[in-house]
């Protein structure tokens, strides 16, 4: 294809029209800048100095920054002319809602074979930030009292140090106020321990005091954060869902170690899990499975970290190998009326259900109508219960039932925050049915931690 | 002191002499509220002489129940 003219071999005086031609042939051979109005019909005029071309030629693009979001099937026109369909490269797909955002800038390329020859536009769609594309996926760690093992399933008494410990991989998402990316937060690959957390004992971690940790970026590096909670039941800073994952919902102060804290802002925290520093010394948690003595396990169950991603199914069990008792009283109580008889443990959330099931046994003491009943109860604040949580009264006890007793599984979905499980019996107010006669009755919980 | 198998003996033994809601083989004593200091101090003299025995084999009885007609056992 050649110019319309060519003004090197005229051999005579041409017409200056021909000039204008050869303008506006340059012009529909590159894309045009105009001016936009409208969100879904969008009319495009050639800015100042920009030839308004009077025809569509093939391929030929008009530039605009768009002024609204598209929120329906977007048509566009150049100079006047006749609107068009627009569509994205396949030709086929037409450009809708959402697919043009305000301030962004696009070219429409003109293309007579679209639309079954009708005629319609090409939508280039701008390039995006490189972290505004890359994908992002699941925290790869998890939080752990032991620095290099993800899952520990022994005691650690009075942990001061929380750690993220890689787990299925060493990323995780961040929002860092422009994007989310991927940071990795342990490196090289063969490092089996992760940023941590240290209490140190300090006051900055009262006892008793519940708190939810996040990773978020501390000069440019993830570190792990935690935000006090109003009490045992209540976030005082909620969790909001950006891209998929929680993040802390507003601004808020973070603890970042013994007596240091830093302002989180808005969403640049991703939220891990939740811990609790039970009451006594500041500064310090504690992760006890299991465990037996008279009254239940001393010291009591206490898992007190919880994952929200990558969360797995621990067994928590209480045994009580005290003597056999009696109990005559029509007021519930704990087992042997101990706070050992109890499992006591950590939720991030209240998604995932846990499991409660006793081993026990109880004696009724032979007279028709006596009769004794075990059960659970469930608080948040670890103060010994006097009833049953509504329909955990698992087995009547009586002279119709004198000595078979099935465990009977109580499976309920956690409040968030800390959760407190008591073992629960009640007698009939008169008679001194016997409990615990084999010293061995045993609470079991299966929980995700 | 050696853990009592027979706490329904012991549980009677310390009632008499004491408003009590139980009693452990371990001797520990849960104590209705209005117990006074006196009868307190009866139920820990008590418990320290009680003499252990065998506690009663109680033999479970079922009951001649009419079962019901069978049916699923989850509702319709």
């Amino acid at each position: 294809m050649t110019w319309p003219f060519n003004f090197g071999t005229a051999t005579s005086p041409v017409a200056a029209s021909h000039l204008d031609d050869m303008f506006n042939q340059c012009a529909a051979m590159d894309s045009l800048p105009c001016t936009a109005t409208g969100t879904n019909a969008i009319s495009l005029s050639p800015q100042a100095n920009v030839p308004a071309l009077t025809a569509y030629t093939e391929l030929c693009g008009y530039r605009f920054r768009a002024v609204g979001t598209s929120s329906g099937l977007v048509t566009a026109q150049y100079n006047g002319l006749g609107y068009l369909n627009v569509y994205h490269s396949d030709g086929v797909t037409a450009v809708g809602t959402g697919d043009i955002v305000i301030g962004q800038q696009y070219c429409l390329r003109f293309s007579q074979a679209l639309n079954s020859g009708v005629g319609g536009f090409f939508l280039e769609a701008p390039s995006m930030p490189a972290g505004g594309v890359t994908p992002w996926g699941t925290p790869g760690g998890r939080l752990s009292f032991y620095s290099t093992v993800p899952i520990y399933l022994s005691t650690i008494t009075s942990p001061q140090v929380i750690y993220y410990v890689p787990y299925v991989h060493q990323w995780c998402p961040i929002y860092n106020g422009s994007n989310v990316q991927m940071y990795q937060f342990s490196s090289p690959i063969s490092n089996q321990s992760g940023p941590y957390l240290s209490m140190g004992g300090a006051a900055n971690f009262p006892a008793a005091s519940m708190f939810d940790l996040f990773i978020t970026l501390i000069s440019g590096v993830p570190s792990l954060v935690a935000i006090q909670w109003t009490n045992t039941s209540t976030r005082a800073t909620t969790l909001a869902t950006l891209g998929g994952f929680l993040t802390n919902a507003g601004t808020a102060t973070a603890q970042t170690g013994a007596n240091t804290s830093m302002s989180l802002p808005q969403n640049q925290g991703t939220f891990l899990g939740s811990f609790y520093c039970p009451g006594g010394t500041p500064g310090a948690s504690a992760w006890i499975l299991t465990g037996s003595g008279s009254g239940g396990a001393s010291p009591p169950v206490q898992a007190y970290l919880s994952n929200y991603y990558n969360a797995v199914q621990v067994s928590l069990h209480s045994t009580d190998t005290g003597a056999g008792y009696t109990y005559t009283s029509a007021t519930p109580r704990a087992w042997r009326g101990s706070g050992n008889n109890a499992l006591y443990f950590v939720q991030a959330s209240s998604e995932l259900a846990y499991s409660l099931t006793p081993y026990t046994q109880t004696n009724y003491v032979g007279v028709t109508g006596t009769y004794a009943s075990i059960g659970y109860a469930l608080n948040q604040t670890g103060s010994l219960p006097s009833a049953f949580n509504a329909n955990t009264l698992l087995t009547n006890m009586s002279n119709s039932f004198p000595a078979i007793q099935l465990p009977a599984t109580w499976v309920n979905n956690p409040p968030a925050g800390l959760v407190c499980l008591f073992g629960m019996e009640v007698s009939d107010g008169a008679s001194a049915n016997t409990f615990n006669p084999s010293s061995n009755q045993t609470l079991l919980g299966n929980v995700w931690l | 002191m050696a853990m009592i198998k027979n706490v329904q003996k012991l549980h009677e033994t310390v009632a008499k002499v004491a408003p009590i809601d139980g009693v452990s083989g371990d001797g520990e004593i849960w104590f209705q509220k209005q117990a006074t200091d006196k009868q307190k101090k009866a139920a820990v003299k008590a418990v320290e002489a009680f003499v252990d025995s065998e506690p009663d084999v109680r033999v479970p009885v079922i009951e001649n129940v009419p079962l019901p007609a069978p049916k699923s056992i989850f509702e319709a």
